[in-house]
């Protein structure tokens, strides 16, 4: 292929990802993932000379001559073939990680606050150590899983 | 091995021993950690005579030899004499330190810090590389912190320790890039060889104003660390720390690094007209606001820890000179400073232990309930005060003497003034120094609050270090002419960086020095007769205008800066950020390319016309991914991108790369099968309307970062990938993989810790997938309201 068509590929494949992780839509956010991995790989894959027909397989092992024109460089596609697993884990991890949040956007009406104070990422103004008046032994964790409704919720 | 390594090893070995060896479960264990430097102090000793006769010790390890970096250590006049201090007076803090814990648990913790900290005070007067010296001078900087820090619930503790380690801390950083300067001047970091290096001031190629920024930089590091103003705002704070550290660090040893800075590179630096001024201007500035501000206090270690101050400033005053008589007045300030100041801060400490107070306004009468206590306060105590004949009174002869000298020698201007402000000085020290005492130790009734009493005497081994450094104070200006060629002369010959010959007496008849310290005194004992009248007038002082608010002030400015700055960036929604990050990303790149200088023939491989597979290939990718862009449900999305998928399949299908090819067409498919179980049963979140411009700002921001990595694509492409490498694993493949799929090889084989990692990538996610999942079978419950406890405790008693 030539270098044209392959740059209209990965260019395509970034701007339709790129918009859409920037939709508010968390699913859209994994699509948008998924998308920009494909033109990661496919950016990663044309560094090699793009032809046709000569995978990095050598045919017959006893007659090799060192002939290593006979096929396209393999590097390039040893490390796409590791991205391409690495994203799939990440896409994978994220997947359950937006249904947890709408699991619990359904048992809370909202999503539940972050903990973090996004105005004062430094704690300038409140000392480090008054965050530990909170006693983490105050909560506890709650099995739900066999929990039976309450009179109010049955109804 | 060199002793000089051998020391440092010792003090390590010991700091290492002694807080695992839990020393609080041992009665008397003050005088076994005294042992260490009790040696170092002993083999010091010995080489009084040696390095007195012009001899000088010196060890070498190599370190990081391309950087110039060997750990070369050297005893001269100054090393030792400062050694000497740094060592006696460290067995005895380290006797002490046994008896002022008296069984408190963190007594191991304190005794490795504060050997760990003598080590690396003996490292750093003794190291002959600048950039060895700075590892050690950092050392000091931490232990120095920790120790301040050390009643580390205790919020003043935490504040004083963070300030000091901040300004010490930024001053040695300037330190370092001025002390980098030097060395490329030099062409060696040594510092022997450094100092007999003409012009050093110069520069490697006579930059303007070399000079004057690397001696900039090299005060910033020496005045933070001997607390001069402007920074001496710390040395009051870290009066925190427990009294032993503060005795040793912050009056004795640590402090005085600024000053033996100052000292070492005096020989080379000192030529130069800055050095003179801002060292007299600094250093006599230092020495009003610490002996004045001295009196405003009535915590005996604040009192001192001005005290400290004032005699700060009057050694780097002494040292802007060149004249022998100022290295002599160097020296004997430095000795004469640490054999007071350190045992009255170690009385200070006795007195609280024995009262629980350091408050001055709550003593009455001590001296009769700690009658041993009370005369080495007083013996200690007039010296400090100058009175004659003492050690103090011959330290400040000695300075007075440098002005007079001054006078004569064709700088009236300075000489007067510098005859005037030490005069005010001097007659505040006394000032202090008579309060101190008196009040401590002799007033009959107290001026605030309930008169402290003892209520734990001390052991006579507790007294004992404080005693043994007064009495030698005492001593040495009755035996002068013994000690003067072996202590003295070596160390001011160091400064001078040639031999001088040290003549010292206490009496040199009656001169003008003479009347200016009597008039001095007689003034200090007017301004202690009307002290309360001097503490009304120093209590006006504004609250918030010193340098700790003022520091604090700056710090917190910058906490806000960085907050209004994250704000900016990362406040907000995800696609806020993802935007700016983006958009970043495509500013760098397009800088980067615009910027860079493109060969004239450089080759943008536009290829062959494409074929017709490809360009149905690509229209069906294109068409695919705007399909999921655009479409209203959620199913439709998925099967989009599936089919975005099997295009870049395909692609990999033509282009020689079955495995790709397999590998792609697997997760394709396990994503679309995944999104499609977990979504679709989810119903759609109902967001608000996008807003137009947002809408302007995604698709400008999304077709900004295709255009980018479009005409990436088309700089990069065909360029062959590192060849050497490729070509490495396909001709070696069979050889050395014993396989025919060169890539499976590479996978399994040549990178195969590569693909380890690509596992332990997919355990983790698959982990964290497994952890947060499981979360969901539980939910967080509220803390219990107070009716709730009490509602259990009630049910609990009832069963």
């Amino acid at each position: 292929m030539s270098g044209l068509t392959a740059a209209i590929l990965v260019g395509a494949l970034f701007a339709t990802g790129a918009y859409l992780i920037l939709r508010r839509d968390p699913i859209k956010l994994i699509l948008g993932l998924t998308m920009v991995s494909y033109g990661v790989n496919v950016l990663l894959f044309t560094s090699s000379t793009l032809r046709k027909g000569i995978p990095p397989v050598i045919a017959d092992k006893k007659t090799f001559t060192g002939d290593i024109s006979q096929f396209v460089d393999p590097l390039p596609q040893a490390l796409v073939l590791t991205a391409i697993v690495i994203s799939f884990g990440i896409v994978a991890f994220l997947v359950v990680l937006v249904s947890r949040r709408n699991m619990l956007v359904e048992q809370y009406g909202k999503a539940p606050d972050a903990p973090t104070a996004i105005n004062d990422p430094f704690g300038a103004t409140a000392h480090y150590l008054s965050g530990l008046d909170a006693d983490p032994d105050d909560y506890e964790w709650v099995d739900d899983t066999f929990r039976e409704p309450a009179q109010s919720e049955r109804s | 091995m060199s002793p000089l390594f051998a020391s440092l090893l010792l003090l390590a070995g010991s700091s290492l021993l002694l807080w695992l060896i839990r020393p609080h479960r041992f009665r008397h264990i003050g005088w076994i950690a005294a042992v260490p430097p009790a040696i170092i102090t002993g083999w010091l000793l010995t080489q009084l005579p040696v390095i007195a006769a012009g001899q000088v010790v010196s060890a070498t390890v190599s370190w990081a030899p391309t950087l110039g970096l060997e750990l070369a250590l050297r005893l001269d006049g100054l090393s030792l004499f400062f050694g000497l201090i740094i060592a006696g007076i460290g067995t005895g803090v380290a006797l002490y330190t046994g008896y002022y814990f008296e069984g408190e648990r963190r007594l191991g913790f304190f005794y490795g810090q504060i050997f760990l900290f003598m080590a690396c005070m003996l490292g750093l007067v003794w190291a002959d590389n600048l950039l060895v010296l700075f590892v050690f001078w950092e050392g000091t900087s931490i232990t120095s912190y920790l120790l301040i820090a050390f009643k580390d619930t205790d919020k003043s503790a935490q504040d004083g320790g963070r300030r000091a380690f901040l300004v010490t801390g930024l001053g040695g950083l300037a330190m370092l890039f001025g002390m980098i300067m030097l060395g490329v001047s030099a062409g060696t970091y040594t510092i022997s060889e450094m100092l007999a290096t003409p012009g050093l001031l110069d520069g490697p190629s006579l930059i303007p104003g070399f000079a004057l920024i690397a001696l900039t930089l090299i005060f910033l590091g020496a005045f933070t660390k001997s607390a001069q103003f402007p920074f001496h705002f710390w040395l009051p704070g870290a009066m925190a720390a427990p009294t032993p550290a503060s005795a040793y660090l912050h009056s004795a040893t640590m402090v005085k690094a600024g000053v033996f800075l100052l000292a070492r590179l005096h020989p080379a630096l000192s030529d130069h007209p800055y050095w003179f001024w801002a060292l007299f201007v600094v250093g006599g500035a230092t020495m009003l606001v610490g002996a004045i501000g001295a009196m405003g206090h009535y915590d005996m270690k604040a009192l001192l820890a001005y005290a400290t101050v004032s005699q700060l400033g009057i050694l780097v005053m002494i040292l802007a000179f060149g004249s022998s008589v100022a290295f002599k007045a160097a020296v004997v300030g430095i000795l004469a400073h640490s054999l007071y100041k350190g045992p009255l801060f170690l009385l200070a400490g006795i007195v609280d232990h024995a009262t629980g107070t350091r408050d001055l306004r709550r003593f009455a009468g001590l001296g009769r309930e700690l009658p041993l206590v009370a005369g080495v306060g007083v013996l200690a105590g007039i010296s400090m005060a100058g009175f004659p004949p003492t050690f103090g009174f011959l330290a400040k002869e000695t300075l007075l003497d440098l002005f007079y000298q001054a006078v004569e020698g064709g700088m009236p201007l300075v000489g007067w003034i510098g005859l005037a402000a030490s005069a005010l000085a001097g007659a505040f020290f006394v000032a202090y120094s008579m309060t101190l005492i008196w009040e401590t130790f002799f007033r009959s009734r107290a001026s605030y609050g309930e008169a402290a009493h003892v209520h734990h005497a001390p052991s006579f081994s507790f007294v004992l270090p404080p005693l043994v450094l007064t009495v030698i104070g005492t001593i040495i200006p009755f035996v002068l002419t013994q000690v003067q060629d072996t202590l003295f002369a070596p160390p001011a010959g160091s400064i001078a960086g040639e031999p001088v010959a040290v003549k010292l007496a206490l009496w040199h008849g009656f001169n003008l020095v003479l009347m200016v310290s009597l008039a001095a005194i007689a003034v200090g004992l007017l301004i202690f007769a009307a002290r309360s009248a001097v503490r009304r007038a120093l209590d006006l002082w504004p609250d918030n205008i010193t340098g700790v608010k003022l520091f604090d002030k700056v710090i917190y400015a910058i906490y806000d800066l960085a907050n209004w700055a994250t704000r900016q960036v990362q406040g907000g929604t995800l696609s806020q950020q993802a935007s700016i990050f983006l958009a970043v990303g495509v500013v760098v790149v397009v800088a980067a390319v615009t910027r860079a200088q493109w060969p004239a023939d450089f080759p943008i491989r536009w290829g062959d016309l494409p074929e017709f597979t490809e360009v149905v290939l690509v229209v069906l990718a294109i068409v695919a991914a705007i399909l999921t862009v655009t479409s209203t449900t959620r199913l439709s999305s998925i099967i989009s991108i599936g089919i975005v998928g099997i295009a870049v399949t395909l692609f990999f299908v033509f282009h020689s790369a079955p495995d790709l090819a397999l590998t792609q067409l697997l997760v394709d498919i396990l994503t679309v099968v995944l999104l499609v179980l977990v979504f679709y049963r989810i119903p759609p979140q109902k967001l608000p309307p996008i807003r137009p411009i947002a809408r302007i700002r995604n698709l400008v921001v999304a077709m900004a970062t295709g255009v980018i990595t479009f005409t990436l694509v088309l700089f990069t492409t065909g360029d062959p990938f590192f060849p050497p490498i490729s070509d490495y694993f396909s001709l070696n493949a069979v050889a050395l993989g014993h396989g025919a799929n060169v890539v499976n090889v590479i996978l399994v084989d040549f990178r195969a810790i590569d693909t380890f990692g690509e596992i332990a990538v997919l355990v983790v996610a698959a982990v964290g997938g497994y952890a947060v999942l499981r979360s969901a079978l539980y939910r967080l419950r509220p803390p219990a309201t107070v009716e709730n406890a009490s509602d259990t405790a009630k049910e609990g008693d009832r069963a």
